[in-house]
């Protein structure tokens, strides 16, 4: 949809003079629109902003006129009129037929916003608690999206980054101009993925894939979180979408792939301790950390600790099973081995037994992960 | 208030009963009507899978139902109290039931009793055996009433002693 | 029990036991309104704490006062204690005082069945406030409860599901009666078309609540079904979907807003009305516009689902519906102020409420036909700037609506005037904090501030910390409606028999003031 010049005036000139202008924190509208829909979405708004307002100041003004003048205090007396059919059968008529010319333009984008039709690629976006999964369809790529701001600016102490909260350590990179179908599904919980820029909101349910779709018209990266409570972290689950052009995004492509081929080991590959400490202190600061606490000191009865808890402490075939298949009792230990390599889970398992209070010398290789059966 | 009285020389006869602003077609439209919209509703989910609606939607009907056939037991509840040369008689009606009291005119005493709840009691003491009457009234309806009776019954008595 | 004669005896009539047993065994329908609306108040303030602990968190980016799965239990817990704690009781005490003196009726039609749909929320509350102590804390996926997140919660949620059977089965009990007696007692010559709008909406009201609450109940039965009975009603593994709860529960949601919006509705129809000197323009259009109303609230709950991925055409379908809902909104806000119009206003505090009431509702009505249509709300949909319309909606309307009910009717219930200076103050700092709290959160929506969390991105910060201050001021603004309510109450100057000239319902120009403790055991006849 189009607005005609008038209504592109006024809505410029309701930006602009409203109070807060061009600072970006006190932002008063929707984001700048970055693709085609969100600009419709934007007009669409800003025209029934207009309507509203005409309305409201119509209504209003014959309401404050009337405690202005009608009072009792200036000696106002009451008439005692308390019909008029003329008047009832008009107001409801005109707001029916101003809904009805209010419903086209959003029917419309409605219809484009649905319409995923003959996408250029294909992303499939999964919300797991709490992090986002996106598998390339078309290139094979797939990898894993968590927060990156560092606890301690969270906890307050650290200074907050420029993009506290919506920074993520693998964002998702996507070419100008194409036309872009997202997959939605979960893992465990509802999600949402949601980037306002795009004009992007669809829910993740879990056992079920819904779509949806867009095209940015710019370069740049655009910012969105998850937008359905899921939990104890719903907060700290963003989106980052980079839009690149077409030459950087296939390097980017071809990047990944060699990525994913160097990352590829031997099982049978002995590592050494430190080696694996030093793997697994990171894969527990991206997924454990936020449960089971930097210290490990948990949050029971949930979230159990792991200094010196039973399982990390006991036999390290039941710490291994319970890391990669779950916990049966407690749903809100998942399991990880769809989600982590064997290397991942020998190191972090490794970790969990030699740091954060425990000593237990325990050296787990990937080998005896895959072992296990996984 | 009684809803009539006559009295004539020392003769009294009273009568009340209910007094409801909605007809029986109207209470059977009124509980037909949240009966089909609650089922209608619980069973639509039912058959889209969630059947548990049912069951509430039943316990609510049933609750209904109760309440309505309440008012429907006691629409005709009426209390018919006479006094004649001898007797003083009560006709009373409660959900269908019909009791029917005589007491020896002579005998007979009335007693108010005030209840918790700033409610009045109205009795009619023969024998030891008490029974109650006026419950179709309001507090200033049993103290009238009660008043009106006593004048009869003491009429009688003077005329007796005379 | 005693028995004493007749004679001398005449005061037994305004007789009652006095101490904490009046109250417990009490089936007197204005004793039950008075612990209705205390009760309410009391969960208020217990809400409006969760609601400021909410705050208190908001106020800076970063987390410094609660953690965020104790945030997610305040939201929750917030919204279902405001909901069935406070805004539903605080209409039903009104009902219970005004029904049977507007009508001409001694009581409510079952009053034993009343006092027990009262002494049910003491302990629904009792619950929903011991779920915080137990271990894994209380229910903490908002007060919309969608599973599977239910599902993964501890005995909280149970504890919660069970609070809300009770208060489910108390709204049963209570709609029964109101229903009952409405249609039932009405004093001769009151017909239907003669009642008081506020009678209306609540004849109404208990219509939609009835067919409402069996779905409710199925739908945190099936919940705890999932979660220890083996059952899979709401999980994709066993042939289940997580969305069939979402469609349940909003067809019990969407009518419950209007559960709580009607009857403000009908308080402010009779406020308007008082303080302009003159009838209430439309009656008929306006019983029937709430009953369209009623009506529509059906037939648009998958308005409250447009992300979930419907098929385009339903998305089209309760697109329509849900605008047509404007109409017969719109007409009332006409009426209302073409009741105003020509009058001779004066504008004591109920009216002040009530003027709030009509501008801020308006305003809330609007942005929720910006929310209608459905790609705009698709952008907006779960962003705060769901939260700010919803506040406008049960803050700005039925809160103010029952402030301006209690304002109006206090000299009837009580016998003596409330400070009207203090009343005014309380209008003012309630109006301008209730805008400095929630009229911002419009900009924090549009920018895309999703709700429920606990912490946010720095561009977020300016609004939430204006917010979050007018969260404190409000919230503080209430305790000076303590502080008149117990003034009026201990020393308030003695009301005259007719406070409001304007007032002409039976129970202004046919009982004394204060209002006796049985009224209408006689019926009144009504030209």
């Amino acid at each position: 949809m189009r607005l005609p010049a008038i209504l592109r005036f006024f809505s410029l000139a309701l930006a602009t003079i409203l109070p807060g202008m061009a600072v970006a924190a006190w932002e008063m509208n929707f984001q700048a629109p970055k693709t085609v829909l969100a600009q419709d979405i934007y007009d669409l708004h800003t025209l029934i902003m207009i309507i509203i307002v005409v309305i409201f100041v119509g209504v209003f003004g014959f309401m404050f006129y009337s405690i202005v003048k009608h009072r009792k205090s200036v000696g106002h007396k009451a008439s005692h009129f308390h019909e008029n059919t003329t008047v009832e059968v008009i107001w409801t008529v005109v707001p029916f037929l101003i809904l009805v010319g209010m419903a086209w333009p959003a029917t419309k984008t409605l219809l484009a916003m649905r319409d995923t039709s003959a996408p250029d690629m294909t992303i499939k976006a999964t919300g797991y608690q709490w992090k986002w999964g996106y598998e390339y369809l078309d290139d094979d790529i797939r990898f894993y999206s968590t927060l990156a701001t560092p606890r301690d600016q969270i906890e307050g102490a650290a200074a907050k980054n420029e993009n506290y909260l919506l920074e993520v350590d693998n964002p998702v990179v996507v070419p100008v101009g194409k036309k872009v179908r997202v997959l939605v599904t979960a893992n465990d919980v509802l999600h949402a993925w949601y980037v306002p820029a795009l004009a992007v909101k669809q829910d993740a349910v879990p056992g079920f894939i819904r779509d949806t779709w867009f095209k940015a018209e710019e370069t740049g990266v655009f910012r969105g979180q998850c937008a359905e409570l899921c939990g104890k972290e719903h907060g700290f689950m963003p989106i980052v979408v980079k839009v690149v052009s077409e030459a950087e995004y296939r390097q980017w492509v071809a990047e990944q792939k060699a990525a994913a081929g160097a990352a590829a080991f031997d099982p049978s590959k002995t590592y050494d301790k430190a080696e694996l400490m030093a793997k697994g202190e990171q894969i527990y600061n991206t997924h454990c950390v936020a449960c089971h606490q930097p210290d490990g000191s948990g949050m029971p009865p949930t979230f159990p600790a792991i200094k010196g808890g039973k399982i990390t402490t006991g036999p390290v075939a039941k710490h291994i099973d319970i890391v990669v298949n779950g916990s049966t009792k407690n749903p809100m230990m998942v399991a990880w081995g769809p989600q982590l390599s064997a290397l991942e889970i020998a190191a972090v398992v490794t970790y969990q037994r030699n740091a954060l209070g425990n000593k237990l010398g325990t050296v787990v290789q990937p080998s005896e992960i895959v072992a296990a059966g996984n | 208030m009684y809803n009539s009285e006559a009295a004539g020389g020392d003769q009294l006869a009273l009568f009340s009963r209910r007094r409801y602003s909605m007809s029986p077609t109207g209470r059977f439209l009124v509980l037909g009507s949240l009966a089909a919209v609650t089922l209608g509703i619980s069973l639509g989910f039912a058959l889209n899978g969630a059947w548990p609606l049912l069951p509430f939607a039943g316990i609510e009907c049933v609750a209904l139902y109760l309440a309505f056939r309440w008012l429907q037991r006691h629409e005709d509840d009426y209390e018919f109290l006479t006094i004649e040369d001898q007797s003083l008689t009560v006709e009373s009606c409660v959900g269908g039931t019909v009791e029917r009291r005589s007491l020896n005119r002579a005998w007979a005493q009335v007693v108010v009793e005030s209840q918790p709840q700033g409610r009045v009691r109205l009795l009619l003491r023969s024998h030891g055996r008490d029974t109650e009457v006026g419950k179709l009234l309001s507090n200033e309806g049993k103290l009238t009433a009660a008043a009106r009776i006593r004048e009869r019954l003491s009429a009688r008595a003077l005329t007796i002693k005379d | 029990m005693q028995a004493v004669d007749a004679h001398g005896h005449d005061h037994a009539h305004d007789h009652a036991p006095s101490g904490i047993m009046r109250y417990v065994t009490t089936t007197n329908h204005k004793d039950i309104g008075t612990l209705y609306l205390w009760f309410s108040f009391a969960m208020f303030l217990v809400g409006g704490a969760m609601a400021l602990t909410i705050r208190a968190e908001l106020f800076q980016p970063g987390l410094q006062v609660v953690n965020p799965d104790f945030f997610n239990q305040m939201t929750t817990l917030h919204g279902l204690i405001m909901v069935f704690g406070a805004i539903m009781p605080a209409f039903v005490g009104f009902a219970n005082w005004q029904i049977p003196m507007m009508i001409g009726a001694p009581d409510m039609a079952f009053p034993r069945m009343n006092n027990w749909s009262f002494w049910l929320l003491p302990p629904a509350a009792l619950l929903l406030i011991i779920s915080m102590l137990v271990p894994g804390g209380s229910a903490a996926a908002g007060w919309t409860l969608y599973p599977p997140l239910t599902v993964q919660h501890g005995m909280g949620m149970d504890l919660v599901i069970f609070a809300i059977h009770i208060l489910g089965m108390s709204s049963i009990m209570g709609s029964i009666n109101i229903i009952t007696t409405i249609l039932n007692m009405r004093a001769p010559g009151m017909t239907l078309m003669k009642m008081p709008l506020f009678v209306w909406t609540w004849l109404i009201t208990a219509y939609l609540l009835i067919a409402v609450m069996p779905v409710l109940a199925g739908a945190v039965t099936m919940t705890l079904t999932d979660r220890h009975f083996g059952t899979h009603f709401f999980n994709a593994a066993g042939g289940g979907d997580p969305v069939l709860f979402q469609h349940i529960f909003w067809f019990f949601g969407h009518p419950e807003v209007y559960v709580i919006a009607i009857p403000a509705f009908g308080v402010v129809s009779q406020v308007l009305p008082a303080f302009s000197r003159k009838p209430l323009f439309g009656y008929t259009s306006m019983v029937y516009a709430t009953a369209s109303i009623a009506i529509l609230s059906f037939l648009v709950w998958a308005h409250h689902m447009y992300t979930v991925g419907m098929p385009v055409e339903a998305q089209l379908y309760y697109m329509f519906a849900t605008m047509l809902i404007a109409v017969p909104t719109g007409v009332k806000v006409f009426n209302w102020v073409a009741t105003m119009w020509k009058g001779s206003l004066s504008f004591e505090t109920p009216m002040l409420f009530a003027i709030g009431f009509l501008f801020l509702f308006t305003l809330g009505g609007f942005t929720c036909l910006v929310l209608a249509r459905s790609p705009v709300d698709a952008q907006l949909h779960v962003t705060y700037y769901l939260v700010a319309p919803v506040h406008y909606v049960m803050v700005a309307g039925a809160l103010f609506a029952a402030f301006a009910g209690v304002y109006f009717w206090l000299p009837k219930w009580i016998g003596k005037m409330y400070d009207e200076t203090l009343g005014q103050w309380h209008f003012w700092l309630s109006m301008i904090f209730f805008n400095v709290t929630f009229f911002v959160q419009h900009f924090l929506g549009l920018a895309g501030m999703p709700r429920r969390i606990p912490d946010y991105a720095l561009q977020f910060a300016d609004f939430n910390m204006i917010s979050s201050i007018g969260a404190f001021g409000f919230g503080l603004s209430q305790l000076l409606f303590l502080y008149i309510l117990l003034k009026a109450i201990r020393s308030g100057e003695k009301a005259p028999e007719r406070p409001w000239e304007g007032a002409d319902t039976l129970e202004w120009t046919h009982l004394p003031t204060p209002a006796p403790y049985h009224s209408f055991e006689t019926a009144p006849t009504v030209k």
